[in-house]
């Protein structure tokens, strides 16, 4: 069977994004804004937040973050987005800690772990085998998991982990804390998936032309599939980390996550609709957002005005970052567009995808 | 000019956020004051209460907030146990995870539709929840209100005072660091008047009585041991030499998560499960306040069937939050009795 050139056959699709830059792209644009973030805090409260006690803190938070963020990127990179992490770290901390409490800390991992596959298995068939919104599928997995951990928790905590499953995310390995030694090497996995293996070239191509990918012979809904199996696979070793965070599991466990999640990663320049992103800029949104909760909460900032500040910063970083990328010109109008024509349209792409009208 | 447009959008909403932040809508609550207690049962009392039994086989129903956390569970399992033992039926309702005033309301309808004789009722929200209990009042259904408080005066009582415990654990932590020194005091949701009502009572008494003790930092979170460790340990680096740590749930963070060397200090909080009486007996919690849920569910059962049967019945019975549990009593009966067996399983329907 004769190969295609997938990269060379998709080419024209992207010729509208930023060229695929697994590692750092577009997402550099991030750090200006990171190290204003660390300069104002640090200044404000030298003795609170520039202190390694403090690195170490945001490390931990940090790190499981990045673990949900990096899957969540797949999902997005595809052109979808996983609603259902935050309850599948919730469910993983019920049943995969369940398992761990009664037959050991491997046995809870391969559970928990198998549980992530077995939840990306089916959102992936459903939304590219079946066609299903990603909304409509991720939302209903995440009612059904939420349930279903509170079904074998029974409303009640699941504590008494091995101490061996403090290397989760609770304590270090070694000078460096858990979650970011997990997460370093979770960077580096996707960093293989998406710069070096083809799966890599077909999770970009899918998300910047599926009907292209398609018509190269590329099997879309393989990868697409794929793509929802290792976000719903780091989602639940993100569950697990944070069960080791916090010392319990609950189905409550990983609350915010899905949400936060795809913010830190459309901050770090994925792009909903797919085809665009970074590892580094994940890595730099998931910074971005940690430093910010962290700092406001040194600063004794409530947690309302907090959710409020974070929320203006999601969107206004976004702006900035389309601003500097020159795509603000599409925001302001049609004028733009005619003026610039559709190199710049983000939304060509989108109505190519196959899914949407 | 869209771009200003939207930027100046964003300003105003930030603004008008504010503004509406800062203006408290609503009746004004007085966190700062204790429940007008009718009756406090002490522990012994409480061990020794029987339910009366009912005349009829009459229908209650038993309105939890959620059947999410071992708190709204032991409730329910104490309304259980209540209901066995006064031959009536119960029936419980709660939401998916943590209902909503609205969909309270809705519940409070429904409960109506299928009919009842009694209602024990855990309010989402002290005003929010006012409308559930006015559908109950129309039709002349007994109230009794568990758990926390909601503005009316047509529902009894049966609540731990959560002011009264906030003042008990500062006294309580007072005893754990008596040579005082600044700590931090992990509080619940912003809006919650249960927490708002337990901070307000232990930073009041520590004013009050204890001046080597100051409360450095008080962090909001919600009911969420991630949420919560991560501002705990957020505040631990702008308050670095703190002398005790006290929360006021159990959960907040949880005990054994704390990050070390603070783990070592003095740790007071509020509230028992299975997971804190390990923390209790390990050290990690010194001392423990118990919030009675079971003794809400039980309580609360007992005294709507008691008005069911034309009893009087005390109209703000508090639940007693002493003696905390330390290591010497993790497992006594009063212990005990804030646990519930493994095999229970609560059941909406």
């Amino acid at each position: 069977m004769a190969r295609i050139d997938v990269a060379r056959v998709i080419a024209p699709a992207r010729t509208d994004r930023a060229p695929r830059r697994p590692v750092a792209g577009s997402g550099l644009r991030l750090l200006p804004a990171l190290i204003v973030l660390c300069l104002v805090f640090g200044l404000r409260y030298p003795s609170a937040f520039p202190t390694v006690g403090n690195l170490q803190s945001m490390a931990q938070v940090g790190g499981v973050l990045l673990a949900v963020t990096l899957g969540q990127g797949f999902a997005l990179l595809v052109g979808g987005f996983d609603l259902s992490v935050a309850a599948n770290m919730g469910f993983v901390g019920v049943a995969g800690g369940d398992v761990m409490v009664h037959h050991g800390l491997a046995a809870g991992i391969a559970v928990g772990i198998a549980a992530g596959v077995v939840i990306g298995l089916v959102n992936g068939l459903l939304i590219a085998g079946v066609g299903v919104s990603p909304f409509v599928v991720t939302l209903g997995m995440l009612t059904f998991l939420k349930a279903f951990g509170n079904q074998i928790a029974h409303g009640a905590p699941i504590f008494g982990f091995p101490s061996s499953a403090q290397y989760l995310g609770h304590t270090g390995w070694g000078p460096i804390p858990a979650p970011i030694a997990i997460g370093a090497i979770l960077v580096a996995a996707m960093w293989i998936v998406l710069g070096l293996l083809r799966a890599g070239t077909y999770i970009y191509g899918i998300g910047g032309n599926r009907e292209a990918c398609r018509a190269a012979g590329v099997p879309v809904v393989r990868y697409e599939v794929l793509a929802y199996v290792l976000c719903a696979t780091l989602a639940s070793v993100a569950g697990l980390m944070e069960l080791s965070r916090v010392s319990i599991g609950y189905v409550s466990n990983g609350t915010g996550d899905d949400l936060l999640s795809i913010a830190a990663a459309v901050i770090g320049g994925v792009a909903i609709g797919g085809g665009t992103g970074s590892i580094f800029g994940v890595v730099l949104g998931v910074a971005v957002l940690t430093v910010l909760t962290t700092g406001l909460t040194i600063a004794g900032i409530g947690e309302f005005y907090q959710d409020m500040v974070s929320g203006t910063v999601i969107v206004l970083s976004v702006l900035v970052s389309r601003v500097r990328a020159g795509v603000l010109r599409e925001v302001i109008g049609v004028r733009g567009r005619e003026r610039f024509g559709d190199g710049l349209s983000h939304r060509g792409v989108t109505t190519t995808s196959g899914r949407e009208p | 000019m869209k771009l200003v447009a939207i930027l100046c959008a964003f300003a105003l909403l930030s603004a008008a956020s504010v503004a509406v932040a800062k203006t408290n809508g609503g009746p004004q609550t007085n966190f700062h004051a204790p429940l007008n207690c009718t009756t406090t049962p002490t522990a012994n009392q409480l061990l020794n209460y029987q339910v009366p039994k009912a005349k009829k086989p009459y229908r209650i129903s038993l309105m939890e907030v959620s059947l999410n956390g071992y708190y709204y569970v032991l409730l329910a399992y104490g309304a259980e146990q209540a209901a066995k033992q006064a031959s009536v039926s119960l029936r419980i309702t709660a939401a998916s995870g943590y209902t909503t005033p609205a969909i309270q309301l809705s519940q409070a309808e429904d409960v109506i539709s299928k009919g009842t004789d009694g209602v024990v009722f855990a309010p989402v929200d002290i005003n929010g929840s006012v409308p559930a209990v006015d559908k109950f009042k129309a039709k002349n259904i007994p109230v009794v209100q568990v758990s926390t408080q909601v503005n009316s005066t047509y529902p009894y009582t049966v609540m731990q005072d959560d002011y009264l415990m906030g003042k008990a654990l500062a006294d309580e932590m007072h005893k754990l660091a008596p040579n005082g020194g600044e700590g931090i005091f992990m509080a619940g949701p912003s809006n919650a008047t249960w927490s708002r009502k337990r901070v307000a009572g232990f930073e009041d008494q520590i004013k009050a009585k204890y001046s080597n003790m100051k409360v450095v930092d008080a962090p909001t979170t919600l009911v969420d041991p991630g949420a919560a460790l991560t501002k705990l340990t957020a505040s631990l680096q702008a308050h670095p030499k703190i002398s005790w740590l006290g929360s006021v749930d159990y959960s907040l963070p949880v005990p054994q998560a704390i990050p070390s060397p603070y783990n070592k200090l003095p740790y007071a909080t509020m509230g028992f499960d299975p997971n804190t009486q390990k923390a209790v007996e390990s050290g990690f919690v010194k001392t423990t306040l118990p919030t009675d849920a079971y003794y809400m569910g039980y309580l609360g059962v007992g005294t709507v069937v008691g008005l069911l049967n034309g009893q009087k019945e005390p109209r703000v019975q508090c639940t007693p939050y002493l003696p905390g549990i330390t290591k010497a009593n993790a497992r006594s009966t009063w212990a005990n009795k804030q646990l519930y067996p493994s095999s229970f399983h609560a059941k909406t329907g």
